[in-house]
């Protein structure tokens, strides 16, 4: 029988500290130079670290056969791939941004460029799209310059009456609106009033500005039907060349007439090549116009070249003078008004179409 | 028992189902792993060890982090095989044996046992366990086999540091006693 001083003579006898401790378990102390009465417990501890018998890898074929046919079971998570939806999770609320900051200034610039913002917001973005080459007009500026070209550079004019004249017939061509209309009553007054600019440039009547419109919605249609039916995504969606302020500009016609609450263009908008994010919808298409034979441009073009060469058409070919037109594309002229005015409104339409 | 360097690119193979890293990542690690469910539990140690695999490999696509961390995560899929083992063979009250695994089972109290010369890894890691309570041959194992550190057994085990080192601080005075030589001599 031993006391407590045996007892504690027998505890300090066994008692190491923490890094001998850890030496001698993770097997980096060697019998040899473990401390006294540790060197037995240091071999033992070597020993079960040893190396591996061939009995503990006799089922390594069974095992990883099986371990290998479970990873290649599930489904293919990796964690670059997690990462990656991290960073789009990420990125997703600035682009959205992005995207609606696009289609803010598409809209407002489609708006200064047609004159129908506040006079005080008209006069300072014309100002400010002066120094870019973009040319706006002021208050109570008439726009309208010959054969209805508008003073927009870069093709922006032609892709502005096609946002315009989307609207102008949509509102005159259904009066109960089309699509979810923000009520046709108001819609076409507001239309009306819209226009006038629209109707002073092609005519002076709603007929003729409307022959103008089928003229221009005509040629970008037959545009679209040519785009192997990818339209909506080929370039005409970037915002950095002209065909981006025309998608502004579409918008702008959708919400002014009853074919309003259509973000016509909206979703096209987009800033560079950012992927388009799933919960924006397609932009709709156009108001269903009649969509004439595409070879109205080239008849559209021989008759304007003899309206204005009188008679003499671009090649040495004799054209119609004005007097005789009449006979000499009689058929052009019988589809669009039966006068030579309401077909050269029409065929200025078609020129002017941002296809062409 | 290290891969070192190679790790990375092994375990990134494994986790695109090549067999040839699988294997790699089996023999390095094992031996180990049988060893410590061999400690514990001999009759079934080679079916846990192949369940263990099984089940890393589902989320091995998973995982993320160096060669000591997965040697860590690979003992902890390791324990918790172990512990539902224990949990069903306490619902059936019964833990059977096979007669093949008698003789790599040392008795606490056998002088064979404490010979140091003659015992292979797979003897020499029953013995430890066998001389301490479950708990202290837990950190024991998982320490000396397995080669983890304080803190990853800590985790492990769901314990605090400062209890693993208790633990095996307890542990070490009971195999040092038990496996004296000198004791041996007297």
């Amino acid at each position: 029988m031993s006391d407590w001083r045996d007892c504690n003579s027998e505890m300090s006898r066994y008692s190491i500290d923490d890094d001998t401790a850890n030496r001698l378990l993770s097997g980096r102390l060697s019998p040899v130079d473990a401390p006294p009465g540790f060197a037995g417990l240091a071999g033992v501890v070597r020993s079960a670290a040893g190396p591996a018998a061939p009995a503990e890898l006799a089922r390594e074929l069974d095992v990883v056969t099986a371990a290998v046919a479970a990873v290649r079971s599930v489904p293919s998570i990796r964690p670059s791939f997690r990462r990656r939806t991290h960073m789009l999770t990420k990125l997703l609320p600035a682009k959205v941004a992005a995207l609606a900051a696009t289609i803010t200034i598409g809209a407002a610039t489609a708006a200064a460029a047609t004159g129908n913002l506040p006079n005080s917001a008209q006069t300072a973005t014309s100002g400010a799209l002066s120094h870019v080459g973009i040319s706006i007009p002021k208050p109570n500026s008439h726009t309208s310059t010959e054969n209805g070209k508008a003073s927009m550079s870069g093709g922006t004019t032609a892709n502005a009456d096609f946002g315009q004249c989307n609207g102008f017939l949509a509102g005159s061509g259904s009066g109960s609106g089309r699509g979810s209309g923000n009520g046709s009553g108001s819609a076409n007054k507001s239309s009306s009033a819209a226009f006038n600019d629209l109707i002073a440039a092609h005519g002076g009547t709603a007929q003729s500005a409307g022959l103008y419109c089928k003229g221009v919605l005509a040629a970008k249609t037959s545009s679209h039907d040519k785009s192997d039916g990818s339209a909506n995504a080929s370039g005409s969606m970037r915002a950095t060349g002209p065909n981006g302020w025309g998608s502004g500009q579409g918008s702008l016609g959708g919400n002014v007439g009853p074919n309003g609450g259509s973000a016509s263009g909206g979703g096209s908008a987009h800033p560079g090549p950012l992927p388009k994010p799933p919960t924006i919808p397609d932009p709709p298409k156009p108001p269903s116009v009649p969509n004439p034979a595409s070879d109205d441009y080239g008849a559209c073009t021989a008759f304007l070249a003899g309206q204005k060469a009188g008679g003499r058409v671009p090649g040495g070919v004799t054209g119609p003078s004005p007097k005789d037109s009449s006979a000499a594309f009689a058929d052009v002229i019988a589809k669009h008004g039966g006068t030579v005015q309401s077909t050269t409104v029409y065929c200025d339409g078609v020129v002017a179409a941002p296809s062409h | 028992m290290t891969l070192g360097t190679n790790f990375d690119s092994v375990l990134a193979a494994a986790q695109e189902g090549a067999e040839w890293a699988f294997t790699l990542l089996y023999r390095d690690v094992n031996p180990r792993l049988v060893r410590y469910l061999a400690a514990q539990s001999p009759s079934i140690a080679e079916d846990l060890a192949a369940d263990t695999w099984l089940a890393a490999a589902r989320q091995l696509t998973a995982f993320e982090g160096g060669e000591d961390d997965f040697r860590a995560w690979l003992f902890t899929i390791a324990y918790r095989q172990l512990v539902q083992h224990w949990r069903k063979a306490a619902r059936r009250r019964t833990d059977p044996v096979s007669p093949g695994s008698f003789p790599e089972l040392a008795a606490p109290d056998d002088p064979e046992a404490a010979g140091v010369s003659a015992m292979s890894a797979r003897e020499a890691a029953a013995a430890l366990a066998a001389a301490l309570t479950p708990d202290q041959a837990q950190v024991v194992l998982l320490r000396v086999v397995a080669g983890l550190d304080v803190d990853q057994v800590a985790t492990l085990l769901g314990k605090r540091a400062g209890t693993v080192r208790v633990l095996q601080h307890k542990a070490i005075r009971r195999l040092a006693e038990r496996f004296s030589l000198e004791l041996l001599t007297e």
